[in-house]
């Protein structure tokens, strides 16, 4: 066992685990770009192992949000349909889908989403309690940063059914858990309030990410060398992550995001024409 | 009016945020205790990682031989059956308090998760 790299990989994903967490995502979003670039791992095992990292944060995590209530459980399920349909038809195309064509969809995928929360910083969507509840998703929760109770009903929910299909296809190819769609969609789209969009996403990604994990866990992508080091990581971070999130101000997070995001996105996609940064494999 | 159906509707769940708590929690200490076992057998026995899992089929049976390898499998098993086991909780949560259209949800869920546990069964 190499201890040294078992190490960088637990305190990589230690450190994905934190900012995932805290943003709604799995962490999986980082994980395969930075196996992939910084640690050479093969592509297909690199979502395997994101996929299995994925679950396991969104396990840990998740417990957090749900105590805090920041978790809408119906939601969750009925936005679920629709993404684990996606995620296990997108893990089965993934398992065979060329690298290159992965690095350009991913790419395109982390530039997108930097973009969206870049232009849109407005994260909080007061006064649709009022609005129509034909789903019966109305739902409450104290936000511990502002001690106000935030009630909520969401919005477009067909559309949101849809986006989350979409989310599901590219979890399912990706080895991520979708939070990086399912979040900017659910608080701009749905008018779900940050902080429930962020931790009904933390729940739903690790659902997610097991149509995905039992996909590559079939076709032999699972590689314990990797997998090991993430999931301590993750176990460590998670926890740390989601405590943090309900201290911090959602604005707070997202120039973090953004400026990790568009340095793995643009990696990636130079990756695909067949350049590669200093530093990188 | 919302505020008093909001309470109601709260009241109502929180069981099922309870129980969903409760799996969470247990599946990843069971998980994160098996982990640990299995990195202390490999290490007393300097036995490396192996770069492939095992098909599920083969996981007790190197456990009964005394492989950490088994042990580990079971590990990432397990932290991935945890998120199905707590849709179930949620179901039978959904279906105790009489909420049909989630309950209904939720078992489609199941039984779209069914299909990739199956896929990964037949291998």
């Amino acid at each position: 066992m190499d201890i040294a790299r078992f190490i960088e990989l637990g305190v990589v994903s230690a450190a994905a685990a934190v900012v995932g967490s805290m943003l709604g995502l799995g962490g999986g979003v980082f994980l395969v770009p930075i196996f992939t670039l910084f640690f050479g791992v093969d592509q297909k095992l690199a979502i395997g192992a994101s996929a299995v990292a994925v679950v396991t944060n969104s396990v840990v995590g998740s417990s957090v949000h749900l105590r805090s209530r920041f978790t809408n459980l119906r939601l969750a399920m009925l936005l679920q349909v629709t993404m684990a349909t996606g995620a296990t038809a997108g893990a089965i195309l993934g398992v065979w889908a060329p690298e290159r064509a992965v690095n350009i969809v991913f790419g395109l995928v982390l530039l997108y989403a930097a973009t969206s929360m870049l232009l849109k910083r407005t994260a909080d969507v007061p006064g649709s309690e009022d609005l129509p509840d034909d789903w019966g998703l109305r739902a409450n929760y104290l936000d511990p940063a502002t001690r106000k109770v935030v009630g909520y009903i969401p919005q477009r929910v067909t559309a949101g059914l849809g986006i989350s299909a979409f989310a599901g296809g590219l979890s399912g190819m990706l080895g991520v858990g979708g939070g990086v769609i399912q979040v900017p969609a659910m608080n701009l789209l749905m008018r779900v309030p940050v902080k429930a969009a962020a931790g009904t996403s933390s729940f739903m990604v690790g659902i997610t990410a097991i149509a995905t994990a039992f996909v590559y866990y079939a076709e032999e992508k699972i590689d314990p060398t990797v997998v090991v080091p993430a999931m301590i990581g993750i176990f460590v971070g998670s926890q740390a992550g989601s405590r943090l999130t309900r201290r911090v101000k959602a604005q707070n997070l997202v120039l973090l995001f953004v400026a990790i995001l568009l340095y793995l996105g643009l990696s990636l996609l130079l990756k695909a024409a067949g350049i590669t940064l200093p530093g990188q494999k | 009016m919302s505020a008093m159906s909001s309470s109601v509707n709260d009241e109502r769940t929180a069981p099922i945020y309870r129980s969903a708590i409760t799996t969470m929690t247990w599946g990843f200490r069971i998980a994160a205790a098996i982990l640990m076992v299995g990195l202390a057998v490999a290490l007393a026995k300097q036995e490396e990682l192996e770069h492939q899992v095992d098909p599920f089929a083969d996981i007790v049976p190197a456990i009964l031989d005394g492989k950490a390898a088994g042990i580990i499998d079971l590990a990432i098993v397990a932290i991935m059956l945890t998120p199905l086991i707590t849709v179930v909780t949620v179901l039978v949560g959904f279906r105790r308090i009489g909420d049909r259209r989630y309950t209904l949800c939720s078992f489609l869920v199941l039984c779209i998760l069914g299909v990739s546990v199956l896929l990964s069964l037949l291998r």
